[in-house]
């Protein structure tokens, strides 16, 4: 399981684990006679038969050009099995371009386009030294939440110790008490979304919990859509 | 006109058309653009390893093989579970027969999944019926081997059927701790922009 530093209603903090076990089950295909199919990615077009490629070669004879003969298939790299492929940029001439500028452009639902800004990066911030996550305080009972938001993520957040056993009882059994889900943050302020991991998406996190005698389910649950219609 | 799911309840039948509910529908969407030093505009695409093949986006295919790497056609395949074991039964879409609403199941159960897909459905009959239950059913979108557990559930945004898997999220004892391993998660998906105004 993973770290994460997590602080409590006292503002106490303590670094626990967190992870899940969750696994979506993969099909295993098999031909008629019991052997096992591979995936494999495989070619099927090169810089020589996109589209650019083949109106700079033939022009208005293109289509002529299609029905007399395969002009779009490269027949060399066709069907080649590749592995350990890099992505890379190239320029308008198909060529590698090197020390790119990324921007992003950011457009709204309705596809208008909003703002164009530097590409942004994110970088985790679950176990941060001295930046434990904070219990904001802000309670959601479980029932409102589980209809407001989409948890599209969700994580069992587990004791290391003896101590880490109270702290995380002592949680789970306040929140299973009252029902609710809290929202934990994270940064300086603690209302920050949480990375889970560098480049990862941001998230609201919740933590919810339950309590049987002297057992406990901590779940730190993540969301980064609202159950909005769309119609 | 799209495709409609008909749901029975207490006697009564409903018919909705699912539309899948997506974070850009709601609050747009980031795309990343890369420019050269001269200013233009540069497409995305694959080098091979030993830089002799520049593949362009769009120009791979994932193909099924057999062990002797021999082309395949997906529908001579049998699916079996993961263990190689067991054929996986061939289930019919959720949309060629009507679906029973009669489990209905906990908060507790609907949230210890883990989701494949969630759908918005509009029929304020049906919501008007849901109210604030929950109802748990078997669901498959195109159907054959891949199936999920489903629930509908009423929220102020409108009525929504999630699909997905099952999470085990088990009380653990003072006895159960267990340990740290420092492992970084891989990154799965790409970066995409947070309204955050929606606190």
């Amino acid at each position: 399981m993973r770290k994460i530093n997590l602080s409590n209603d006292t503002k106490r903090d303590a670094e626990v684990a967190f992870g899940t076990t969750f696994h979506r089950p993969t099909p295993v295909y098999k031909t008629s006679d019991g052997k096992k199919s591979v995936n494999e990615r495989r070619v099927r077009a090169t810089m020589k038969t996109t589209d650019e490629a083949l109106l700079a070669q033939y022009g208005e004879g293109l289509a002529d050009a299609l029905i007399a003969g395969d002009p779009e298939v490269d027949m060399e790299q066709f069907g080649l099995k590749v592995e350990g492929l890099k992505k890379v940029f190239v320029t308008p001439a198909q060529k590698v371009a090197y020390g790119v500028t990324l921007s992003e452009h950011v457009f709204l639902a309705d596809g208008t386009e909003k703002e164009v800004r530097p590409e942004q990066t994110t970088s985790a911030n679950i176990a941060l030294d001295g930046l434990p996550l904070r219990w904001t305080g802000k309670l959601i009972p479980r029932q409102k939440a589980m209809r407001m938001f989409m948890f599209k993520k969700s994580y069992q957040v587990q004791h290391v110790n003896g101590l880490t056993y109270d702290f995380l009882f002592d949680m789970a059994k306040k929140l299973a008490d009252a029902d609710a889900m809290m929202l934990v943050g994270g940064g300086q302020k603690g209302i920050e979304p949480l990375v889970m991991a560098n480049g990862g998406t941001p998230y609201r996190a919740f933590l919810e919990g339950r309590v049987d005698g002297d057992k406990y389910a901590l779940i730190l649950r993540l969301t980064n859509m609202e159950l909005k219609s769309i119609e | 006109m799209a495709k409609e799911l008909i749901f029975k309840l207490s006697g009564a039948e409903y018919n909705a058309a699912p539309v899948k509910v997506e974070r850009k529908k709601i609050y747009g969407w980031t795309d990343t653009v890369a420019t050269d030093k001269n200013g233009d505009v540069c497409g995305s695409a694959y080098l091979s390893p030993d830089d002799a093949l520049i593949i362009p986006s769009g120009g791979l295919k994932q193909a099924v093989v057999n062990e002797e790497g021999r082309w395949i056609e997906k529908s001579e395949l049998i699916a079996y579970d993961e263990e190689g074991s067991k054929v996986l039964p061939t289930l019919p879409s959720s949309f060629d027969a009507p679906i029973e609403l009669k489990i209905k199941a906990t908060a507790e159960e609907f949230l210890d999944n883990d989701w494949e897909s969630v759908y918005q459905l509009v029929n304020p009959d049906l919501a008007t019926a849901v109210g604030d239950d929950i109802y748990k059913f078997d669901f498959s979108y195109r159907g054959g081997t891949n199936h999920n557990d489903a629930y509908l559930v009423n929220t102020p945004g409108g009525l929504f059927l999630f699909a997905g898997d099952k999470q085990e999220f088990p009380l653990v004892s003072l006895a159960e701790e267990t340990t740290i391993d420092d492992t970084e998660e891989p990154v799965e998906e790409e970066i995409d922009e947070l309204d955050f105004s929606m606190f």
